[in-house]
């Protein structure tokens, strides 16, 4: 999304005006999602917690101060919400949490390749899911972390060498 | 594999990110065209590129339906409740006599942990920052608000806060609570006037070297915040620019700590604090948002303020709280205490986390305590499949609309646009009217969805209940209970880092005998102590060590 449409949408937003957050969330949802399933391994709680971040996205976005920027502030929004959340599992089995996850023990889709992502190192399964999700763009990503382009495109060729081997020790088996 | 081939293969992975330079391209296929070792990777490769892809289009009904649930949610009326959350805060601040053991509760996990906690270094900032939190650490007087705020929506609690060097502390709370910290003298007075009620704490064995650095209230709690930022700070510490606050210009920076926020505004002439705004995460999914405001600082303060004499007609109740180093015994009874309680686990691991987990328990995880209703959980159950199931409908009913609409912003053909934009039209007419009442149908299924949350808030707060107990009995069991807790947590904590200890009774169970669950090699020893899962202990050699 360009600059200045989303500065005019997230403008719009501060008024109150939902359907502006529409598009934003049409544009960012792959993204914030990527973030989530990268984080945390599983397409569940991923949606929860991208559900939560896109919301205290419009709830918050009064604290935005620019609007051009607001690719990489709801992806500041949702790593602290995926932190907390992981911070939270550390701790406790809420059990309301419990029982929604019983309630919701779907079959997995592709579950060996889910397998090897589980066991992705965290940062590099982040950028994996980023980047599949979110356009194939190092640009993106590149706004999403706040560092280079070229950082991204090591951090993608590390994830994918590193899912490789996994994948590879896994068919051997 | 070949060295040569070893390297090629790292170029492959370039290859395919697009980032090497057409030259190396070229030869590095000539090479995998050469070479059935490469090109079998570079095909794996592929193969990788293939399976994400394949994965990501089929999640991508996942991001649709995220999407329309985030849009649905956003257009829902104001007035309904937020549908994911079981507002037990609500529960327990309605109850006086919990609010006043949850406050009393905070106080002292913050003796405890304050008294073993020691100052940290304030080098290494840059100079904005520092000079805009200096005051704050080194203020010897302070005057200031402190709201704070356990649920969203709903007005803050105010208190007025007071500190003094060395490290008291005066916190009320509207009439109804006084706390005096003072950790010179290892007291705390809570006074409740309307009850004219005290409670004492005393503090006992305190090393002498920490009086200086333990101070146990909220200021003491930002100052260490602000502390770690420093040393933080690269990482850490953003700065956010001016704004306009209570009417004079702030300049302001945000440190964040594990997911937590803190804030700092200061005037940008005087460099003096104007508010501060912290976040400190607590008890399920709670935020407690602190903010504080109005300070004044190193202003004069009556020292009567911070007396720790009883006024006439008080009842009072004293507690004694053991701060002296913790041994190994206290190690071996916290585990006792924490398995007792959550029906014999040990805890996920030894951190403070662990106590705040530890405090949810009584909510969560004592197993006296809760009592599922199997027909509740069954019909949330049903209900909550339901409306994934109608929500699937929507999203299978509406995705051939939804493409078009994609293709149509995509194309930049203006035949094909108006193409695309006909057959979006078509499609719209066909499927508005099954469209609506499956979002009728989603709307209706809120309510009893909403009626299941209410069940089961209503079930926590049966829960919660056998808790209500009267204060200060209350108040003298969490307290033997979070002393017990908190110096088994910090003798490993304050264990030296060359004592080597671990820790790996997560997931062990009371009564293992045969797992190792807590080593650790005391000062001058050549044997380990080993603790097993069911709490005995043994000396034993390095080499017999767990794995
Ligand atoms: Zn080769």
């Amino acid at each position: 999304m360009n600059g200045h449409l989303e500065k005019k949408l997230v403008a719009s937003c501060r008024n109150g005006d939902r359907s502006a957050y529409t598009g934003l969330v049409k544009a960012y949802s792959g993204r914030v999602f990527g973030i989530c399933l990268g984080m945390l391994g599983n397409s569940h709680d991923a949606e929860d917690v991208a559900q939560q971040a896109l919301l205290k996205g419009f709830t918050d976005i009064s604290q935005l101060r620019h609007g051009e920027r607001f690719g990489a502030w709801i992806g500041r929004i949702v790593k602290n919400l995926c932190i907390d959340f992981i911070r939270r599992q550390q701790f406790k089995r809420n059990a309301f949490v419990n029982r929604a996850e019983a309630g919701r023990n779907s079959s997995k889709e592709y579950p060996e390749l889910q397998g090897a992502l589980a066991k992705l190192p965290q940062d590099s399964r982040l950028v994996l899911m980023l980047y599949y999700f979110d356009g194939r763009s190092t640009r993106n990503i590149a706004e999403t972390f706040e560092t280079s382009e070229a950082a991204v495109q090591t951090r993608i060729s590390r994830a994918r060498k590193q899912l490789r081997e996994i994948l590879d020790t896994e068919g051997g088996e | 594999m070949e060295d040569i081939c070893r390297n090629i293969q790292e170029q492959i992975l370039e290859l395919i990110t697009d980032t090497l330079p057409a030259e190396k391209a070229a030869e590095l296929r000539h090479h995998i065209s050469q070479c059935p070792a490469c090109s079998k990777y570079l095909r794996a490769l592929q193969g990788d590129d293939k399976l994400l892809s394949d994965f990501v289009e089929v999640m991508q009904q996942t991001v649709a339906r995220l999407e329309s649930n985030v849009i649905d949610a956003l257009n829902r009326e104001p007035s309904e409740k937020p549908i994911s959350s079981v507002s037990i805060w609500r529960i327990i601040m309605k109850s006086r006599v919990t609010r006043f053991a949850t406050a009393t509760a905070v106080i002292i996990i913050a003796v405890l942990i304050g008294m073993y906690q020691f100052g940290g270094s304030i080098d290494g900032a840059t100079p904005a920052f520092a000079d805009i939190v200096r005051p704050i650490l080194t203020a010897r007087t302070a005057t200031f608000k402190i709201a704070v705020n356990l649920i969203k929506g709903q007005p803050s609690q105010v208190f007025e806060g007071m500190f003094m060097e060395p490290g008291r502390m005066r916190q009320e709370m509207e009439g109804e609570v006084i706390a005096i910290i003072d950790m010179q003298e290892g007291k705390i007075v809570i006074l409740m006037p309307e009850e004219k009620t005290a409670m004492v704490m005393e503090v006992e064995n305190m090393p002498d070297e920490n009086k200086e650095q333990s101070q146990v209230n909220m200021f003491f709690e930002i100052r260490r915040r602000i502390k770690q930022a420093q040393d933080d700070e690269d990482k850490s510490v953003e700065f956010l620019g001016e704004q306009e606050i209570d009417g004079r210009t702030a300049i302001g920076y945000r440190a964040q700590e594990a997911g937590q926020d803190m804030v700092v505004w200061a005037d940008s002439e005087s460099l003096l604090p104007i508010r501060i705004e912290s976040s400190i995460s607590i008890m399920m999914d709670r935020q407690i948002t602190v903010i504080m405001y109005d300070f004044a600082l190193d202003i004069e303060l009556d020292e009567s303020l911070f007396s720790l004499e009883i006024p006439e007609g008080y009842t009072v109740q004293t507690m004694q709280m053991d701060v002296s180093r913790p041994k190994e015994e206290d190690l071996i009874e916290m585990f006792r205490l924490w398995t007792e309680t959550t029906d014999g686990r040990f805890p996920s691991a030894l951190d403070m986390n662990s106590i705040r987990g530890f405090i949810e328990a009584p909510l969560e995880e004592r197993k006296e305590a809760i009592e599922f209703d199997e027909d509740q959980e069954l019909s949330f159950k049903q209900v909550h499949e339901e409306f994934s199931r109608i929500s699937q409908q929507w999203q299978e009913l509406t995705l051939p609309r939804r493409q078009l609409w994609e293709e149509y912003k995509k194309s930049s053909e203006p035949e094909e646009r108006k193409n695309r934009l006909q057959q979006w039209r078509e499609e719209y007419k066909k499927t508005s009217q099954r469209e609506k009442e499956l979002l009728q149908k989603m709307k209706e299924m809120r309510k009893p969805m909403n009626e299941a949350m209410e069940r089961e808030r209503e079930a926590i707060k049966r829960r919660y209940e056998k808790f209500d107990k009267p204060l200060p009995q209350l108040v003298q069991e969490t307290q033997n209970t979070m002393t017990l807790i908190v110096r088994g947590i910090m003798f490993a904590q304050m264990l030296p880092a060359d004592s080597d200890w671990h820790y790996a009774g997560k997931d062990v169970k009371l009564g293992d005998v045969n797992t190792a669950i807590f080593w650790y090699r005391p000062a001058n020893s050549e044997t380990y102590r080993v603790i097993y899962g069911d709490l005995s202990i043994k000396d034993v050699a390095p080499e017999n060590l767990p794995k």
